[in-house]
């Protein structure tokens, strides 16, 4: 392939996988204008891996990054829906105590380990001022209760900027700062950005200098590296993420002209991620493992059958 | 004689296994399921599935299950050639077992797996957790109609395939139609034909062949089935033409177990999940549940039979796809004769069968390895199946001291004398009664039986559902009695006697042996009703009081005219009424059908077929919120009649025939049935000396 060949597919894979990335943030998202920053939960106080029982509270600081502020969002673990507890969130402007907002929540609304968006009316001049918010229990007991997720982000803080302020002159260069800045400290868009560039690393390793050996070893690793990243560092697992990871194995099938058994390698290196998930109680682990251990099964068995119709048959005289 | 090895090491194999059930006294007794006890209970059974109407339930239904028709006829003659029914339910289930894994075992050899490992392959069919459950819950047919028979269809349908036999198309078309007695093999073994008849068509004209030979085997099953098949699609019944229990409690909760991580290790085939709560007690035996996907996944690798890998993973790959399906039942709400094939879990049958057989595929190619480095890997691998299915050996499958809640196991019960006396008396009465069994619900928990006695560990109330006065009262999301069911459940600490007076119920069985809830409330009412006069005590001993309704309603009556009846079958009455003049009502208590018509009586089998009912569709109706209820008039069916006498006073006589009308479906069926299969047998026969 000539280099500009290259240079040409190099870029539009780049482009592709920035695509990708910012239409898989909107997928995620809902929308553009709006900012998400995540936080860790060292900025709780009151927090403990329990249950929240009745009078406890979950409370925190912060200091707003920019204006309009628009909600906090929490991630729960309410036990599979069981619990029927209510929590009260409040949240105050703390040099002035002023409270801005405050409502009372059913928590079986809440999905299992998914961060949960308490919205309030948005706060259009908030940057540099501080907050105080609280989370309390009003009937939490030790057999219904729910608790805060160990997932991490614990909790986030949304900026929703709205049409008419990215119009006027003030609002756009900070919007685009703190757009860039929530994208770049935000561990699973950084990932997504990873999985959905990796079209363009396997392209580049393939006309690296490397000897063809040594080059397919690492092509056939790259997609399984790509997928065993996704199972255990994003939570956020999109058709999008799905797509690109499977088209990487197919990228690399044609590129190296791999026979079909070569995705037996992946589909039994994910079935022994499964059986250590579920030896060691790792449900979710387990549950995304299998499901591409089945597809590494399916697109053998694709492949196979494309291998004994489509081959050109070999006649002997 | 060495031809016959196989039979014999899983002969052996289902003995020892099964040890247990036949060397202890009394009758198998599935989780939910068993065979009927005794002579009096085997008739009951046959009559059940010889009729297109069931009157064994609390106010009768129709009966779906017609296809079962040749097992009751079946187990008749064994049982008058003097076999008992002891014998014959515990002896089902190791012959079947060996059955199945000699099935599985002649399409190895078929597929040219070499000896050694298709006797394992079999081993590895019959250890399957399927087996395991199954057999516990007392799922001997399923076991025999899906998974035994299964293989030897596939074979069949491979060499009818392969080297174009016409025999063995014809042989696979009987095995199918046996099989589709269980509903799901309707669904299942078409999947299995096309799947290997595609991926092993290598041109256009086996493609040709293919579709030609479906079709064949599809219309001997239409003949086959004609007793029973006709009846269903000409009278559909909403319970099982319809699709709207998909998304019942029932057909949700079958599939709890069912996800992706439990699918690919055979487990989740029942909401019941014995064999997989006993692996997931051990960490080590968790671990080895993955033994047959690794060695079916293995089977990947090996190049030699490439079309018949890829077959059997399609195959193996179903239960995946269902489950998806599963996840938007709302899909299959308009999908007709969803109702039928609603319990995906049971689909685990085919995964369990393609895994035996890629697993055998996979270990053929290692063993066929010179390298000791192969030898020692095989003999790894089977250790680690041995561990696996160590619930089998370990004799869990019979350990009921040690099933826990959900977790039961195959157990055996002696059945009292006094439930046998009682049979024996109830067969001597008129049995155009019914009896209200108590405790209802189709299960029966002993106190004093450990064996019998707790959540989940009842057993099926045979001596309600198979009695000679029948009456069991049941109720699942397919029961159609719904509302007398109810109506007498909520009543059963209240005023029976009027629920129950307006119906033919005769007698009331109080098992005071069982558990009963609110039993005191209940024993307090009928010595109520005793003391009242509107029941009497026919016999009572410490097991069993026997009431009887002073004045019980009859089956067939008119609140005007005086009525004789006298049943032919289930499906048919005759009815004499007395002295009819003005217009009347006449009442049936059964549960109303629109299939149950009123014709005259007619001597004349050929030209009472080609009558038409006497009374208009218009004139039956349902009557006390159940019943079935016509409305005649002398005049008009009278007029020119010969089925109707005139009195001296003026009055009729009226001779008719009630009918349900599915029944003669099913003997115009069974004429085409018989008629094509001995056609089949023929041809085969033929065949065979040619």
């Amino acid at each position: 392939m000539k280099n500009k060949a290259k240079i040409i597919i190099s870029i539009a894979l780049l482009l592709l996988g920035l695509f990708l990335a910012i239409s898989n943030l909107y997928l995620l998202d809902g929308s553009f204008s709006v900012i998400n920053f995540s936080q860790s939960r060292s900025q709780l106080s009151g927090f403990e891996d329990g249950l929240l029982l009745k009078g406890e509270r979950v409370a925190g600081n912060f200091t707003a990054n920019g204006n309009w502020l628009g909600g906090l969002s929490f991630r729960f673990d309410n036990r599979k829906n069981m619990s029927t507890d209510s929590i009260v969130f409040r949240l105050n402007e703390e040099i002035s105590n002023q409270l801005i907002y405050q409502a009372t929540y059913k928590v079986d609304q809440f999905q299992p380990n998914k961060l949960f968006p308490f919205g309030f009316p948005i706060i259009p001049d908030s940057k540099n001022k501080k907050y105080h918010f609280e989370i309390e229990s009003l009937n939490g007991s030790t057999d219904n209760a729910i608790a805060l997720s160990p997932i991490s982000p614990i909790f986030s803080i949304k900026y929703q900027y709205s049409i008419e302020s990215l119009r006027s002159s003030r609002f756009p260069v900070e919007f685009i700062y703190l757009k860039l800045l929530s994208l770049f400290t935000d561990r699973q868009f950084m990932l997504s950005l990873f999985i959905f560039m990796s079209p363009l690393i396997i392209f580049g390793v393939y006309f690296s200098p490397l000897r063809l050996k040594k080059k397919k070893l690492f092509l056939l690793w790259l997609p399984i590296i790509f997928i065993a990243t996704s199972l255990f560092f994003e939570n956020k697992l999109t058709v999008f993420t799905s797509l690109i990871l499977i088209a990487n194995w197919l990228l690399i099938t044609i590129m190296c002209k791999l026979e079909s058994q070569s995705a037996v390698l992946p589909a039994l290196l994910f079935l022994f991620l499964t059986i250590i998930s579920v030896l060691l109680n790792q449900e979710d682990l387990a549950g995304k493992a299998i499901m591409w251990t089945y597809l590494f099964i399916i697109l053998t068995i694709t492949h196979s059958l494309v291998e004994i119709y489509l081959k050109p048959k070999i006649t002997v005289k | 004689m060495k031809k016959y090895f196989p039979v014999f090491f899983y002969l052996l194999y289902s003995v020892i296994i099964f040890l247990p059930i036949l060397t202890s006294q009394g009758i198998p007794m599935g989780g939910d399921w068993s065979q009927p006890y005794g002579k009096i209970q085997t008739m009951v059974h046959y009559e059940y599935f010889s009729n297109a109407w069931n009157e064994l339930t609390a106010i009768g239904a129709r009966n779906m299950a017609l296809g079962f028709f040749p097992i009751a006829l079946f187990m008749k003659i064994l049982f008058f050639l003097g076999a008992s029914t002891i014998t014959y339910s515990k002896y089902l289930l190791p012959l079947i077992t060996t059955f199945a894994g000699c099935s599985l075992y002649s399409l190895l050899r078929y597929l040219k797996i070499n000896k050694q490992v298709a006797l394992i392959g079999g081993f590895v069919y019959i250890t399957s957790p399927i087996f395991f459950n199954y057999s516990i819950l007392g799922w001997v047919y399923i076991l025999f109609f899906i998974s035994a028979l299964l293989p030897l269809a596939a074979k069949n349908f491979l060499i009818a395939i392969n080297e174009k036999s016409t025999k063995h198309l014809i042989i696979t078309a009987i095995i199918f139609s046996i099989a589709s007695i269980q509903a799901q093999a309707v669904i299942i073994f078409p999947f299995v034909f096309i799947i290997l008849g595609l991926v092993g068509s290598k041109n256009f004209d086996d493609l040709k062949y293919l579709i030609k030979s479906l079709s064949v085997i599809l219309l001997i099953f239409f003949l086959l089935t004609a007793y029973w098949l006709p009846g269903m699609l000409l009278f559909p019944e909403q319970s099982v033409s319809g699709s709207d229990i998909v998304g019942s409690s029932v057909s949700i909760g079958t599939s709890e177990n069912l996800n992706p991580v439990n699918i690919i290790r055979l487990f989740g085939s029942l909401y019941n999940f014995q064999f997989e709560t006993i692996i997931n007690h051990s960490r080590l035996l968790m671990a080895t549940s993955f033994i047959l996907p690794l060695l079916a996944l293995c089977s990947l690798l090996v190049k030699k039979h490439r079309r018949w890998v890829i077959s059997f993973w399609l195959i193996g790959l179903i239960p995946l796809l269902l489950y998806f399906l599963s996840q938007n039942r709302q899909l299959l709400m308009h999908i007709p004769y969803a109702n039928v094939f609603r319990d995906f879990s049971r689909f685990a049958t085919l995964s369990t069968f393609s895994y035996a057989v890629l697993s055998s595929i996979f270990l053929e190619a290692l063993i066929k390895k010179r390298q000791l480095f192969y030898k020692f890997l095989f003999g790894g691998l089977i250790s680690i199946w041995l561990i696996f299915v160590s619930p089998w050996w370990r004799g869990e499958l019979t350990n009921w001291a040690h099933g826990q809640g959900r977790d039961v196991r195959l157990r055996t019960f002696v059945v009292n004398q006094d439930y046998l006396d009682l049979e024996k008396y109830l067969a001597s009465v008129d049995p155009n009664y019914k009896a209200l069994y108590i405790p209802t619900g189709g299960y029966i928990s002993f106190p004093r039986n450990e064996k019998f006695y707790g959540e989940y560990k009842e057993m099926q109330d045979i001596f309600s559902q198979f009695s000679p006065i029948s009456g069991s009262i049941t109720l699942n999301d397919r029961n159609t009695e719904e509302y007398f069911v109810n109506r007498l459940n909520s009543n059963l600490t209240g005023d029976l006697i009027d629920i129950l007076r307006p119906v033919n119920y005769k007698y009331i069985i109080l098992r005071k042996d069982a558990a009963i809830s609110d039993k005191d409330i209940i024993v307090r009412n009928l010595n109520n009703s005793v003391k009242s006069g509107d029941i009497k005590i026919t016999s009572d001993n410490a097991t069993i009081t026997l009431y009887e309704l002073t004045s019980p309603s009859t089956l067939i009556n008119s609140p005007t005219s005086a009525v004789e009846f006298s049943k032919k079958n289930s499906s048919k009455y005759s009815i004499v009424i007395k002295g009819a003049n003005d217009p009347f009502l006449l009442f049936f208590n059964e549960s109303f059908h629109p299939q149950w018509k009123l014709f005259r009586d007619n001597k004349n089998i050929l030209t009472a077929l080609l009558h038409s009912p006497v009374v208009e569709e218009t004139s039956h109706f349902v009557v006390n919120g159940f019943a079935n209820g016509w409305s005649i008039d002398p005049a008009t069916i009278c007029a020119n009649s010969k089925s109707c006498k005139k009195n001296s006073d003026g009055t009729y006589d009226i001779y008719l025939n009630l009918e349900f009308i599915p029944q003669r479906v099913l003997y115009f069926g069974l004429v085409f049935s018989i008629t094509a299969l001995l056609g089949c047998l023929w041809y085969i026969v033929r065949h065979k000396r040619s």
